[in-house]
């Protein structure tokens, strides 16, 4: 068969060519660490990859809404913390004030105590997250959980909502308490029978009044009341526990969930280095073949005899 | 008055009581049946006029304009709903202070609730007399998530024709994949079609230098082996003129 010499150059070039550019796809693979550097490479792995990243980016967005899940429920731990020992002080001086062998000086004393204790709790019942949100206003939380009404007494403003956020795609936590769950009514009888509301500040509002004025009916049922404050607030912070535990456990879940998947991505999209450099080195070996071949065989002409 | 009526067993038998054509529903709340009018499930007419008495009557109705948005009437009248005994309870507007509805409230239904234009309010506790409860549209709710969720679960969503949109642009990669890996394919077909072409051309029109310069000796060598013929004649003839 003849060989023209022009195909005989045309050949070459384009074999040595097409050997560098595998070496050159070889060399993209080496510096970005993939496998595929092009969907093209294999659309379904591609593919696999991208459905992949997907899963993983959500399951990461998953572990920062609970690890603010977290911090903003041991915003609401501590304060309820803080408001359940306060009420402790102040049963213990309402008790140690309802003893016969005071004297109303003494009482009065004490009331000035427990009025403090009263400022204290309101200023955690009205605490703020990092974001200048107020922890108990359920929804509003622009605006103070408790703050003086219309008719100048203080009541609760917030709303009732429970605000829940996904932590899984099946999971969800309550991440908000509405103030009136943790700072309850108590339900009061009068002397008829009839029952009303009253709510907790005001029940330590008159239970402080009571002591100051040495009111002896009044600081019994103070006291009695005091249970159910306390009751509601060892409650709610029983809630706000569970949660606690719920976003640990699914902080590990999660945790499992993305290693594996990532291991599996990992198996997909990454490089075989010792396979791909050796790979390479092949490559490079055939082109060096190629041109030293080539400029060998190039060089042979009959003219070089004829001269 | 008695009625009998024979039973047949696995077999619906009501007793069925109805009155004559001068009979009105006095007849038979005298019997101590009370009569109503009850519609089952759903109708779809807005609008539903029942007349009662005697005689004849006509009654036109018209309705103009967009249909009220109930969410929205709603979120703007701000309600209250309080208990004025275990048993009754009254709605009434906040802003304006009139009594919207006041409805008895069945406490030993299984599951006991309010239900008033469209709104559904449930109680885990029954509740008592001097409850109250506030109803508004919750303009002042900054931090309310719910707007948030729904967004966050369009990720999940079936939006684009029974498929997430993510699930969408991964299918639209794994096609432009697809055709560019054909197209690949395709243009590798062709290359080797293309050389073959080539080759085959070369092979008749293509100069192969070896082969021209083979050629170039050979007439040069039968060049050389013409002009010794004529060198050898032309001795011969300067041999034979030689000869005196």
């Amino acid at each position: 068969m003849k060989i023209s010499t022009s195909a005989l150059f045309d050949r070459a070039t384009q074999q040595m060519s097409n050997v560098q550019s595998s070496l050159a796809k070889s060399q993209a693979q080496l510096a970005s660490g993939k496998q595929i550097v092009s969907p093209s490479d294999a659309p379904n792995q591609a593919a696999s990859i991208q459905r992949l990243q997907s899963v993983i980016n959500r399951q990461d967005s998953y572990a920062n809404t609970l690890s603010s899940v977290k911090t903003r429920l041991q915003g609401e731990e501590t304060a309820l913390k803080s408001v359940s020992d306060l009420l402790l002080r102040v049963k213990a001086i309402s008790v140690q004030a309802a003893t016969d062998t005071l004297s109303a000086n003494d009482r009065q004393t004490l009331a000035v105590e427990m009025g403090g204790l009263r400022d204290q709790i309101l200023s955690l019942a009205n605490a703020q997250d990092s974001m200048g949100n107020y922890l108990f206003a359920g929804s509003r939380v622009s605006q103070p959980a408790f703050a003086p009404d219309a008719s100048g007494a203080l009541a609760y403003q917030g709303d009732q909502t429970r605000m829940r956020v996904s932590v899984g795609d099946q999971r969800s936590v309550q991440i908000n308490r509405a103030g009136s769950d943790a700072f309850v009514r108590v339900v009061r009888a009068d002397a008829t029978g009839a029952k009303s509301g009253v709510g907790f500040f005001q029940s330590l509002d008159e239970l402080t009044a009571a002591v100051q004025k040495s009111d002896r009916v009044g600081m019994q049922r103070g006291i009695g009341e005091m249970d159910t404050l306390q009751n509601g607030m060892s409650l709610a912070m029983a809630e706000v526990g569970t949660d606690m535990n719920v976003v640990d456990a699914q902080t590990a879940v999660l945790d499992d969930t993305r290693l594996s998947l990532k291991t599996t991505m990992s198996s997909i999209k990454d490089l075989d280095y010792a396979e791909a450099i050796t790979q390479m080195n092949k490559q490079m070996l055939a082109l060096q073949a190629a041109q030293s071949s080539f400029g060998k065989i190039s060089k042979l002409s009959l003219f070089d005899y004829i001269r | 008055m008695q009625i009998q009526r024979a039973l047949v067993s696995g077999q619906d038998t009501p007793v069925e009581i109805s009155f004559g054509d001068g009979g009105t529903p006095a007849d038979l709340a005298r019997l101590g049946f009370r009569t109503s009018a009850t519609i089952k499930g759903t109708v779809p007419e807005d609008v539903l006029v029942f007349v009662t008495g005697s005689g004849t009557a006509s009654v036109a109705a018209s309705y103009a304009g967009k249909p009220a948005d109930n969410a929205a009437v709603l979120r703007a009248q701000p309600m209250k709903l309080t208990f004025t005994a275990a048993d009754r309870y009254t709605i009434t507007d906040t802003r304006t202070g009139s009594v919207l509805a006041e409805r008895r409230f069945d406490a030993s239904q299984l599951v006991t609730g309010v239900h008033y234009r469209g709104l559904n309010l449930s109680f885990t506790t029954a509740p008592t007399a001097g409850d109250s409860f506030t109803l508004d549209g919750n303009t002042d709710g900054t931090g309310n998530n719910e707007n948030m969720l729904r967004l966050a679960a369009l990720e999940r969503a079936n939006l684009m024709a029974g498929k997430t949109i993510g699930a969408t642009y991964i299918d639209h990669v794994n096609d432009m994949g697809n055709i560019s890996r054909q197209a690949t394919i395709a243009k590798e077909a062709m290359t080797v079609v293309h050389d073959q072409a080539v080759s085959a051309r070369d092979k008749v029109s293509g100069v192969s230098l070896d082969e021209e310069a083979a050629n170039l000796i050979r007439f040069q060598q039968a060049y050389q082996a013409s002009a010794k013929v004529m060198q050898v004649a032309s001795t011969l003839f300067d041999a034979v003129l030689a000869v005196r």
